[in-house]
């Protein structure tokens, strides 16, 4: 499965239609370890994207070390798709309980957190998180990192080129904000 | 909301998010009097960001989190005993006036902010309770404290982890065993009862002064965890677990039953058995743990340690309880201890039953495209295996020499791991697949050997090649192996042994006494390369003397004379080199005699060129030169006549290359010039034919390096400055790729020569750029024919800071 490492290489020297093939790639990989998961959406309404993303990452890259930078293109990348394959998920339940029934609301304790709870309302989560990245790209980033890749405050930290520190930061008030947006306390 | 407004705000909050009211207050007060939207916002977001950090695991230990002097219930608190990664413990008292107890009480560090939470978190205290096993720390009870920390009260005890019990009491393996049988009891106990523990490590069994094992915090790991509700799990893999010790599926966000445990008990007797861990996690990360834990297969306990008696049984019991697949484990802790039981006993264990079925399977799974070549493979062998086993006790049925299942395994042996070795060893990371096939081979091969006794001299010298396969396959010098020289060594010695009597016979067959050369080769090469020189040469001396043996019996036979050349090849090799000279003599002399009978062999032809170079090294120039020419020649004819064969071509560089390096110190500099052209091309063209040869590449800078020194001597310094440029080209793109020290000290005698070429046009800068790049180089590694080129670049270098 070199296909992915050759397409990070192909990237990371600038062919921009290696991105879109990547992102087809590690979309459909993650579609399909997720769609088992979603399908019967487990009794507890978890989902865990590290496991996910992590499985995606051995998959497509196997055991061969790639390169830093190579890493954090694929970390970027899976934690997009992960986003969209919940977004889409979210839209696609709410188009089959007629008419678009709201999705069931969790308590607020519970969003955000990992593993990600499943009954939460992901397109309005997409919808704030859009508002959020129009002011600030950077922290819209450290919430597609942390919580749709499932990766923590020091690989988002890796993979974003920023101190732990900051990243705790943006996560923080990102958290606080998206929390109030989508009109909790 | 404007940018600016979103910008004030997020630093507003970040200044003092971390904060007691009274600063926020301040905050409020001072920084938003202008506008009041944003100081409610503000505002808002702070106690958000309370609620939400009240939901995480506190990473913190929150301020009023029990202390020592506290009471709990009926316990106060006197002493702190321990931090771990869930909490406190400490050592308390009860001192109700009623009686006295020591207890201990582990305050959990998270706060349980939901109710259904704190209800499952009784529920699971009351199931804990049930748990009456005297190697099962007893709960005694539990409760929240007033600011919502849970807190456990269990039976005290004192004494060290079990890891530390066995080294520092020195117990047998046996007495290790016995102990180890008794946590599978209690593990088993607690799963009978639905309890998983989740966290089985050493550090969390305690062996008393009286010798009993206590498992710590039974399912407390689940207590905290599992729950949607739950506030305590925030980060990834969350839940405590000790990824030494967490099964693959643990790791990979599975779910976790007792197969998990029973794998954790896998990993606790690896370490309790071999006092080596089957996967090194220092220093690593948690992606490499997963990648190590779930993809790879540990070293057996036995090699991992060394030690011998762990061989066979209690390896395949390890091995058993630490299968990937839960399903392929010991189907519960009670299972895992009764094997144990039965290697007490001496009697035969149920991990052992064949497994040849289990190597393939995971040999399929591992790689797609392996699964086209394994399930060719896997019939036959599966078939093979079958008809050797039956066939193997017919044989003892009837009392018979057991030729035939000889034959068989034999051949089964051969097929496992030459076929599917082959099959399988170009693929990257099949290392862990290659080393399963080789313990299964050995483990048939030592059944085979005890059986065979002293069977006749057929099947004797066919075991001794076997285990020289085997040991080639482990750590072959010449060729791609395992790496493990130990482990090859101590093959190649089992089948000396077993050979050694049978060439001091005077009749020795040409079969016996070719393999003993055969099995020698390599075992004296790699006692040399361990400078173990005197063994290399015994060794090697032997192997001459029965070659010897065999020809004075057999004078006619080319096939004697092949056999003894080779092994006077080897023993030249392993000869001190102040008299090696005479031993490249009379190897030379006999290649000579069978080119004789075979003018035209390229294998004839190869072996006389390769030991007239050996032996020009030792010669002066003008007599060096004629034995390089001979070699030239019969190189050059090898290549014309096989243009393609890379051997041929090789061969042909490095004779080229030795000619020219002679000819320059004959000071005939037009003459080595096209020599080392010559060579320069030769390699070019092979590192076309196949670009992904690093070594190959390796030797075209060198050949490029010296073509620069000559080009440099004869005046053309902007040729010489050009190879040099070439050289440092290739060899760092080599370094880069090897890490190889050595290749270090070639890519700085490449500046070196650029250096001097540099000079030689005028640019004193670039000049002094490569003699600082040598002196880097020479400094990690200088070759022993560059020590004077070193010392000039050390001048030189000296020069330019000087300016």
């Amino acid at each position: 499965m070199s296909d992915v490492t050759a397409l990070l290489d192909r990237w990371n020297s600038g062919d921009p239609d290696a991105l879109k093939q990547l992102i087809g790639v590690v979309h459909g990989e993650l579609r399909r370890l997720a769609a088992a998961q979603l399908r019967h959406e487990r009794a507890d309404h978890t989902l865990q994207p590290t496991a996910l993303v992590h499985e995606a990452y051995l998959r497509l890259a196997g055991l061969r070390d790639m390169p830093l930078t190579s890493k954090r293109h694929f970390y970027g990348v899976a934690a997009e798709a992960m986003r969209r394959i919940l977004v889409d998920h979210a839209r696609q339940r709410g188009a089959d309980k007629r008419g678009g029934a709201h999705v069931q609301r969790v308590p607020i304790e519970a969003a955000l957190n990992l593993p990600i709870d499943l009954r939460l309302d992901f397109v309005r989560l997409d919808e704030a998180l859009g508002g959020l990245r129009e002011l600030s790209p950077e922290k819209a980033r450290v919430v597609d990192l942390r919580y749709f890749g499932g990766l923590s405050i020091d690989e988002t930290a890796h993979t974003m080129d920023l101190s732990p520190a900051t990243v705790k930061r943006h996560w923080a008030f990102a958290r606080a904000w998206l929390y109030r947006a989508l009109g909790g306390e | 909301m404007t940018t600016g407004d979103f910008a004030r705000l997020e630093a507003l909050f970040a200044e003092a998010a971390e904060a007691d009211p009274a600063v926020r207050a301040r905050l409020l007060e001072t920084a938003c009097a202008d506008r009041p939207d944003l100081r409610l916002e503000l505002d808002a977001l702070w106690r958000t960001h309370d609620r939400l950090r009240l939901g995480e695991a506190a990473e913190a230990v929150p301020a009023d989190v029990p202390q020592i002097g506290d009471r709990l219930g009926a316990f106060r608190l006197v002493d702190r005993i321990g931090d771990g990664g869930m909490g406190t413990v400490f050592r308390a008292e009860r001192d109700d006036g009623v009686f006295q107890a020591v207890v201990a009480v582990k305050v959990v560090r998270a706060t349980l902010v939901s109710s259904e939470l704190r209800q499952r978190f009784t529920l699971e205290r009351q199931i804990l309770a049930s748990l009456q096993h005297p190697s099962i720390v007893t709960l005694l009870d539990g409760g929240t404290t007033p600011a919502g920390h849970a807190y456990l009260v269990m039976e005290f005890v004192n004494g060290p982890t079990i890891d530390r019990y066995c080294r520092e009491q020195g117990l047998s393996l046996d007495r290790r065993l016995r102990l180890f049988r008794v946590l599978c009891d209690a593990v088993h106990y607690a799963h009978q009862r639905g309890v998983v523990h989740r966290d089985l490590k050493p550090g969390n069994v305690i062996v008393r002064e009286d010798g009993t094992p206590k498992v710590l915090d039974f399912g407390i790991a689940r207590m905290l965890d599992a729950d949607p509700a739950q506030a305590l799990t925030h980060s990834p893999l969350a839940g405590p677990l000790t990824p030494n010790y967490a099964s693959p599926e643990q790791l990979r966000g599975l779910p976790v039953t007792s197969a998990s445990d029973v794998y954790s008990l896998g990993v606790m007797l690896y370490e309790m058995v071999s006092d080596a861990r089957p996967y090194d996690t220092t220093n690593v990360s948690l992606d490499r743990v997963m990648d190590l834990v779930v993809h790879t297969e540990p070293p057996r306990p036995s090699s991992a340690s060394g030690r011998r008696t762990l061989r066979g049984d209690v390896d395949a019991i390890v091995m058993k309880a630490l299968r990937k697949d839960p399903a392929e484990r010991y189907s519960s802790a009670a299972e895992l201890g009764a094997d144990i039981g039965r290697f007490l006993a001496r009697e035969p264990i149920l991990a052992r039953a064949p497994s040849t079925g289990y190597v393939l399977r995971r040999l399929a799974s591992r790689n797609r495209s392996l699964v086209i070549v394994s399930a060719l493979a896997l019939a036959g062998i599966l078939a093979t295996t079958g008809v050797a086993l039956w066939q193997w006790r017919v044989a003892r049925r009837e009392q018979t020499r057991a030729e035939a299942g000889f034959r068989d395994t034999r051949r089964l042996a051969n097929t496992l791991m030459f076929k599917i070795h082959d099959a399988v060893a170009p693929l990257a990371g099949s290392t862990p697949v290659r080393r399963a096939i080789v313990d299964e081979a050995l483990s048939y091969l030592e059944r085979l050997e005890r059986e065979a006794g002293d069977g006749d001299e057929t099947l004797r010298v066919e075991l001794a090649a076997a285990y020289r396969q085997i040991a080639a396959i482990l750590g072959d010098p010449q060729t791609a192996n395992l790496g493990d020289r130990d482990g090859a060594v101590r093959q190649y010695e089992r089948a000396r042994a077993i050979l050694t009597p049978l060439v001091a016979r005077d009749d020795a067959p040409y079969d016996t006494v070719r393999e003993f050369t055969r099995v020698s080769a390599p075992l004296g090469t790699i006692y040399g390369l361990r400078g173990d020189s005197d063994r290399a040469r015994a060794i090697a001396k032997a192997a001459v003397v029965a070659a010897e043996g065999y020809r004075a019996r057999h004078p006619q036979e080319r096939r004697a004379l092949d056999m003894l050349a080779a092994a006077r090849f080897t023993d030249a090799w392993a000869t001190p080199a102040n008299e090696r000279a005479a031993r490249w003599r009379e190897t030379l002399a006999d290649y000579e005699q069978l080119l004789a009978l075979e003018p035209q062999s390229p294998n004839a032809q190869r072996n006389v060129a390769l030991v007239e170079k050996y032996l020009a090294e030792f010669l002066p120039t003008d007599e060096a030169e004629l034995h390089y020419r001979r070699a030239v020649q019969l190189d050059e004819s090898r290549v014309a006549g096989a243009p393609g064969n890379r051997q041929a071509q090789l061969d042909a560089a490095i004779s080229v290359a030795g000619l020219g390096r002679v000819l320059e110190k004959r000071e005939r500099l037009d003459e080595a010039l096209r020599m080392f052209e010559r060579s320069v091309a030769i390699r070019r063209s092979v590192v076309d034919s196949d670009p992904a040869d690093v070594r190959a590449r390796d030797r075209l800078g060198i050949a490029l390096s010296d073509l620069a020194r000559v080009q440099f001597a004869r005046g053309g310094t902007t040729d010489a400055r050009q190879s040099a440029q070439d050289s440092i080209r290739i060899l760092e793109a080599v370094t880069a790729v090897t890490q190889d020290q050595p290749a270090q000290g070639r890519l700085a005698y490449a500046y070196f020569e650029l250096g001097r070429a540099e000079q030689g046009l005028g640019d004193k800068a670039a000049a002094c750029r490569a003699f600082r790049s040598a002196s880097t180089g020479f400094a990690v590694s200088t070759p022993d024919w560059a020590v004077d080129e070193r010392a000039v670049v050390t001048r030189e270098v000296a020069a330019c800071d000087r300016r």
